[in-house]
């Protein structure tokens, strides 16, 4: 089943066209990475997926579901490419965190004691168990990033959405992130869609990758995407991750 | 507690005290979205509310209606130019206020007379408290009150992150309206007693003085409460005894706490600055 299904989407801001005649599916348990330069609509078709933006032309679905009929969200943990948190947001790790699960709750109820659970249990993944009583504003930005993380983590989600979740993340933390999401796929079959520029670091980690720059480039297996041609062609110049693959 | 003896005092700290609760209670969502303005902007629209009353001549039992509507009014238009244009929250803000108090000004001109009335929507006048506003104001907070216990969660929600409310599902709009809605409901009903130019104050003090010294949202969201109700009950306390002017005693309160909570962190800080230094040292 497809948990993610674009048809023949366009997406024009105003009169400027970001995205063009996109066809991607994504089924039940892949891990999927989503790579392209800077400006090139990733942010932009995440938010499509999202229902926060609405195509220009033809269709979104989740879950088989036309995007804006769709009213399952808890299923669904975002990790936004900027948070919008203000800066001086007063509120605690485990506050933060703890909206995430607010969709799994509904409207007007409030959180009991399995919830709770969840919420240290996502905690714990992102190895911030320890700071979850301190201020975010007291936190580094790497550390705040992983609260975002946590935050998604926290509703249980089927499918995981992640724009650019590994920057400001330190080396040794990425490659825990990395097994983290591996394991959240492999073990409880979480699907994985996830914005990045780390080209060089995902192949090993993915089990697609779809390329966007304007139009859906290519898409496949990691072995037949990141080839020195395709990313001297996705990215125009040399990329740095071209000269480590071969 | 010579003071409790009068009916009037009576009536004026029950409304005190349920108005130093209420405003910061949703002062708190204000502030932390960076619309301290809001409850000033309602109030100076509902000003107007005041003037046409004065202007129509309708009885003065039929005011506190007329303002709650105009204010109703005032802030859903306030939320339609939100979500529809791109004004900044200031901009937006600064626009609606002004054009209620030219509205305002306007009306009362038309009135001619009756400036007795006005004072006491513009300064407030908690001390003549009838106990037809006590039951407006009761009536209101019993709404207001039922609604934060219900939506407590996803107002913080929302004023969280706005984006990820709605990406998990939350009718972020519709929670909006509710919530100015609110707000409008609470201005309209505070005008009488703390007044036009200190309601803003009221909602927004106690929460700017507990952010100085809370840890977590709850921590700061419960003190401004406690704040809230304690500077009514010392500031009307003040005014009873040197017969000072109400709102203004209730505000500078209020003002009080928030000097005093940044004077000692500034003094926390710098022990445990020096406290950290010696210990390098040794
Ligand atoms: N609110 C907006 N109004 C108008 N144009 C926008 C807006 N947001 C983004 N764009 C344009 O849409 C294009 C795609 O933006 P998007 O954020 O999707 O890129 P991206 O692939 O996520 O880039 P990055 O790698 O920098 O995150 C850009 O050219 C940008 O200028
Ligand atoms: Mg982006």
């Amino acid at each position: 089943m497809n948990v993610v299904e674009l048809r023949d989407m366009y997406f024009a801001y105003n009169d400027k066209v970001i995205l063009e005649n996109i066809n991607l599916s994504v089924e039940r348990g892949e891990f999927m990475a989503l790579i392209g330069p800077n400006g090139s609509g990733k942010s932009t078709l995440v938010k499509l997926v999202l229902g926060l933006l609405q195509p220009t032309q033809g269709q979104v679905l989740l879950y088989g579901a036309s995007v804006n009929k769709f009213n399952e969200w808890y299923r669904v943990g975002y990790v936004p490419q900027k948070a919008a948190l203000t800066s001086k947001f007063p509120a605690t790790v485990k506050e933060v965190v703890a909206t995430g699960r607010f969709g799994r709750v509904g409207l007007g109820h409030r959180l009991r004691q399995d919830d709770w659970k969840s919420i240290e249990e996502a905690l714990e993944m992102v190895g911030l168990i320890s700071l979850q009583h301190c201020p975010l504003v007291e936190l580094s930005g790497g550390q705040q990033q992983r609260a975002f993380i946590a935050r998604a983590l926290a509703s249980s989600p089927d499918i995981l959405i992640l724009d650019e979740p590994q920057v400001g993340l330190d080396d040794r933390y990425v490659y825990d992130f990395y097994r983290l999401l591996q394991q959240l796929n492999k073990e409880q079959n979480i699907t994985i869609i996830m914005v990045s520029h780390d080209v060089g670091a995902i192949g090993s980690w993915v089990d697609r990758i779809a390329c966007l720059n304007r139009k859906l480039v290519c898409q496949g297996s990691p072995h037949d995407i990141l080839t020195p041609y395709n990313l001297n062609h996705i990215y125009g110049t040399d990329h740095p991750a071209v000269a480590g693959l071969h | 507690m010579a003071m409790l003896q009068y009916d009037f005092m009576v009536r004026a700290l029950i409304a005190g005290l349920v108005i130093g609760m209420l405003c910061p209670a949703l002062g708190m969502f204000l502030v932390i979205r960076r619309y301290s303005f809001m409850a000033d902007t309602i109030a100076h629209i509902s000003l107007a509310g005041v003037a046409i009353g004065l202007w129509m001549g309708v009885a003065s039992s039929v005011t506190p209606l007329l303002i709650l509507v105009v204010a109703v009014l005032g802030a859903l238009t306030v939320d339609h130019l939100r979500t529809r244009t791109s004004l900044s929250a200031d901009a937006l803000l600064a626009l609606m206020m002004s054009g209620g108090l030219a509205l305002a000004i306007i009306f009362f001109g038309l009135a001619k007379g009756g400036a007795l009335d006005i004072t006491s929507y513009l300064f407030g006048s908690l001390m003549t408290v009838n106990s037809g506003d006590l039951k407006l104001i009761l009536i209101v907070a019993g709404i207001v009150l039922l609604f934060l216990v219900l939506l407590y969660k996803e107002l913080y929600f929302i004023c969280s992150d706005e984006e990820s409310a709605r990406v998990s599902g939350l009718p972020v709009d519709r929670l909006n309206r509710i919530f100015i809605f609110l707000v409008a409901l609470t201005v309209a009903v505070s005008l009488r007693v703390v007044g036009t130019l200190l309601v803003g104050a009221l909602m927004v003090i106690p929460v700017l003085a507990s952010l100085i010294i809370g840890r977590s949202f709850k921590q700061v969201f419960y003190l401004s409460l406690v704040l809230g109700v304690i500077a009514t009950l010392l500031g009307l306390t003040a005014s009873y005894q040197f017969g000072l002017a109400a709102g203004g005693c209730v505000v500078l309160t209020a003002l009080f706490f928030f000097a005093l909570f940044y004077a000692l962190k500034q003094l926390l800080t710098y022990f445990k600055r020096h406290n950290a230094l010696q210990k390098d040292k040794q």
